[in-house]
């Protein structure tokens, strides 16, 4: 177990990179629900109450 | 064929259809693809565990330029047909490929620290990237800075396509500044020397990718789509309420 | 006269005399140029090296620096409505501006990189592909400024989102014009090839951004 988090010798560069992807990503999702629940706000607004 | 699409809530309801689909394949395809780039696919005789960045780091290269093409594909047609769903797709697809664009440049930085010896090589590919990096930028910035929706959307096409066009013959003239100014003792990070115990999982993390970013787009597209006939129901009720 | 010609005597003139006409970008290439040599030092052998990216660099910055007024002022007077009304186009318009401009605005560009190249210790043909290179990219860095000026007309403060749009479609014929001079200086032979690349990056913009320009406008217009 150690020795694949140690990535032989390299886990900075490979765990910092697959992190900051991870982050990316979660950025991306993020905003797509932020997208979502602003949709959702309009529809609320314009008074139909259907998703 | 467009027409099929240019029918707002006929593309609400089969991207509401789709997403789930390209959702959970992601999901299947990452919970495949990140233990076989992890930790089954064996570490380069060369590079050693590094390689395994290229996992991430080509996805990433890859949909950031395919984002572009979709962008500026997008782009003709609302241009041409002026179908609004296209303009909503461009809209989709620039923060994501811009976000593509850094994370690829990130991860190629972090990838030449140990390889290089260098955070950042001014390689042709990284170059050009950095480049198109700015590309998505201005695009945003422009559409970010006019106030007029139609106006935003119509210019921001504009933009995009001239990109497309633009964006071989830049590729081209930073490998030729490249390959004229660049000490040959650069250490190539491609070459045929790829395995196919790198293949295989490089192929599934893409796909994983893909399917990724084609629910996102779905997702927002459907949404925005659905906000602007909402927020234009609401406007038209109040506008109603008030005479 | 026809009116192709009637609006470009127009444009030209008001090129000419408008905002300091070629003092503008003149003066700022030259300030650019001056200041470099106290950035990086003296040294006459890294300033020799630098010079053909610095010069050609400065140069593509001095044709920012016209491109706000070259769409925005006609559209907030409503000239451009004007012209969208006149027997000529809104494509030879954008031809006519772009041609304007490199004429009355930008032509002392080549000049200045010619002095610069030699005061930064380049040796006379060097200097000379140099500034060849610099007289075939002004008409596109003058396209493509105008692109994109067009695009940012009507926006407020748009100088900077016209660098911002303009510089990375620019980065060919900065890649050329500063090959060509560092090609000439190292003797590479690659000089030519250079220069008409940056020719022909010049040639496609005439033959591709007066649409872009011209669409870009008549959705202003609208």
């Amino acid at each position: 177990m150690a020795e694949f988090f140690a990535m032989g010798g390299h886990a900075v560069w490979v765990w910092s990179c697959y992190g900051l992807s991870a982050g990316g990503i979660a950025f991306l999702i993020w905003l797509s629900f932020r997208q979502r629940a602003r949709a959702r706000e309009w529809q609320k607004l314009s008074g139909d109450g259907q998703p | 064929m467009w027409s099929a699409f240019a029918n707002p809530e006929r593309f609400e309801r089969l991207a509401a259809r789709l997403v789930p689909w390209f959702g959970w394949g992601a999901a299947i395809l990452f919970a495949i693809g990140l233990p076989w780039a992890l930790i089954i696919s064996p570490p380069d005789y060369q590079q050693g565990d590094t390689v395994r960045i290229m996992y991430v780091h080509v996805p990433s290269a890859w949909l950031s330029m395919a984002a572009y093409a979709g962008l500026g594909g997008a782009s003709f047609v609302y241009f041409i047909w002026r179908h609004n769903i296209a303009d909503l797709a461009a809209q989709a697809l620039a923060p994501i490929g811009a976000v593509f664009a850094f994370l690829t440049l990130a991860t190629g930085s972090l990838w030449g620290r140990p390889m290089w010896g260098t955070w950042w090589e001014w390689d042709a590919r990284l170059t050009s990237m950095l480049v198109l990096f700015l590309l998505y930028l201005g695009y945003m910035a422009l559409r970010a800075a006019i106030e007029d929706e139609r106006l935003a959307a119509r210019a921001g096409a504009i933009l995009a396509m001239a990109g497309l066009i633009n964006l071989p013959i830049i590729k081209f003239s930073v490998d030729w500044w490249n390959t004229l100014h660049q000490p040959a003792s650069v250490i190539r990070l491609d070459g045929p020397t790829i395995h196919m115990s790198q293949l295989w999982p490089l192929l599934v993390m893409a796909l994983a990718f893909t399917a990724l970013m084609t629910a996102l787009v779905l997702m927002n597209v459907r949404n925005m789509s659905l906000a602007k006939r909402a927020e234009a129901r609401a406007r038209r009720r109040i506008e109603g309420e008030g005479t | 006269m026809s009116a192709f010609a009637a609006v470009f005597v127009r444009e030209w003139r008001l090129a000419a005399a408008g905002g300091g006409g070629p003092a503008g970008p003149a003066a700022f290439m030259l300030a650019a140029l001056a200041l470099v040599p106290l950035a990086i030092g003296p040294d006459p052998d890294i300033l020799r090296a630098a010079a053909p990216g610095v010069i050609a660099f400065a140069a593509l910055l001095a044709s920012l620096q016209g491109a706000e007024r070259l769409f925005g002022d006609d559209l907030s007077d409503g000239t451009l409505e004007l012209y969208a009304l006149s027997p000529v186009s809104l494509t030879a318009l954008s031809v006519i501006k772009a041609g304007a401009y490199v004429s009355a605005v930008l032509w002392p560009a080549p000049l200045i990189g010619f002095v610069a190249a030699m005061a930064y210790g380049m040796d006379g043909p060097s200097a000379g592909a140099l500034s060849l290179g610099l007289v075939l990219a002004l008409p596109g860095l003058a396209l493509v400024s105008g692109f994109a000026g067009a695009l940012a007309a009507g926006v407020k403060r748009s100088g900077l989102l016209i660098a911002l749009i303009a510089a990375p479609l620019q980065v060919p014929l900065l890649v050329f014009v500063a090959g060509a001079g560092r090609a000439a200086l190292e003797g590479t032979g690659l000089a030519g090839a250079n220069l008409m690349l940056a020719g022909a990056f010049s040639l496609a913009a005439l033959a591709l951004a007066p649409f872009g320009m011209a669409a870009a406008l008549r959705g202003r217009l609208e």
